[in-house]
């Protein structure tokens, strides 16, 4: 079995890379060989830059106009913007944000669906064909809520969760024959899932800056595999057995 | 008005006799009271399927609604029941309290409260996994009727 290390998934090597240049330009600074701060301003644009370009092509517009306004922010002086107020800038960015994902998301939801998409993943076109039966749709934004999935027999389930935290409960649901996936989208929160000891959690998430942590699990019964996958980025998503 | 409590023997059910010279307003509130604290509603019945189960209220943890069902849960499982959420609000004992919109809770059953910094409470319960949220709208009620019940055990 891997270990929960392991399956984090943490395979987005840009965030790795920014994070080893931040430490060497922290190194230099330290040494004295860089003066003024310029590669610690440099550094933290090309990693809100990054963070900015990471979160447009998944149409996750509050994530990517935030960090334009720390770009803004930092370089300032040079942009002849000395007196900005951060929080100025900050409010307008947020707005934008949330109105451009209410339009996208409302007109094109199946497109943003398919943005939030693990790359590596077939689960979409696996139950594109399906009936609307045996499927839990659950968000959760701003907030904190627990769900029970009272669903006799589950095929799939689509959890989006931004900026709180939700529980999720299977403990009154069965697989499907065919098989279950859970398709999870997670900004800024937390994820519970709480799943039989009878389940093992096959995990495909595309992790940013994130965690999918799972206890081990040592039964000697056979388990049946949950197909997990879908998105994380600056959350978690952690998994407990009953 | 004198109370006093006799124990007795284990076979005998616990009975509650109120001693008066008169019914007075007083004493009927107090009935009332306790009928309203001890009795189960009528006519409320648990489903699993087309499975009819006869549970005592005392071991449901709490009430929420999905999908326009209303479901029980008890420690390891759950029930649906086929009333609306108003509706049993009003007919369960006092010892249920709305923690929100789509939930009631008993909080006999309550473990612990863990309050967030957003104002949501967390509930847990004793000896299951389950949790729910209490909403900040409907914490002072539940906190009221926590600490009514601690000073009832603890008195």
């Amino acid at each position: 079995m891997r270990t929960a290390k392991e399956k984090s998934g943490y395979k987005f090597p840009l965030f790795g890379i920014l994070l080893i240049v931040f430490a060497v330009l922290l190194g230099l600074q330290a040494l004295g060989i860089a003066d003024d701060y310029f590669y610690v301003k440099v550094a933290f644009s090309v990693l809100l830059g990054g963070i900015s370009i990471y979160s447009l092509f998944r149409l996750r517009f509050i994530v990517t106009f935030l960090p334009v306004v720390g770009v803004l922010y930092i370089w300032r002086d040079m942009l002849g913007i000395q007196n900005v107020n951060f929080w100025a800038l900050a409010l307008p960015a947020f707005l934008l944000g949330v109105g451009l994902s209410m339009i996208v998301h409302r007109s094109h939801p199946e497109r943003a669906f398919v943005w939030h998409v693990n790359s590596n993943s077939d689960t979409d076109e696996e139950i594109a064909g399906e009936d609307a039966e045996g499927v839990v749709f659950a968000n959760c934004r701003f907030g904190e809520k627990t769900r029970y999935i009272h669903l006799e027999t589950v095929k799939k389930c689509v959890f989006d969760m931004q900026f709180g935290e939700m529980k999720i409960f299977f403990d009154a649901s069965t697989i499907a024959e065919q098989g279950m996936v859970i398709q999870a989208n997670v900004g800024f929160g937390e994820l519970e899932l709480t799943v039989p000891k009878t389940w093992e959690i096959d995990n495909h998430v595309s992790v940013f800056a994130g965690t999918v942590t799972e206890p081990e699990v040592i039964s000697s019964e056979s388990r049946t595999k949950v197909r997990l996958a879908g998105n994380v980025n600056f959350g978690e998503i952690t998994i407990r057995y009953i | 008005m004198r109370t006093r409590i006799e124990i007795t023997g284990e076979n005998r059910p616990d009975e509650v006799v109120i001693y008066c010279k008169e019914i007075t307003p007083e004493t009927k509130a107090i009935e009332a009271l306790l009928n309203r604290r001890f009795a189960e509603p009528s006519g409320l019945s648990f489903y699993k399927g087309d499975q009819q189960f006869f549970l005592s209220l005392r071991e449901v943890l709490f009430f929420d609604t999905e999908d326009n069902h209303v479901y029980a849960h008890t420690k390891d499982s759950s029930y649906e029941v086929r009333m609306r959420l108003y509706e049993l609000e009003a007919a369960l004992p006092r010892y249920f309290v709305r923690v929100s919109r789509s939930s009631i809770v008993s909080i006999l059953n309550v473990f612990s409260i863990h309050k967030n910094l957003t104002g949501l409470s967390l509930l847990t319960f004793r000896d299951t996994h389950k949790e729910i949220y209490c909403s900040r709208m409907y914490g002072k009620e539940l906190a009221m009727k926590m600490n009514e019940r601690y000073l009832y055990e603890n008195s």
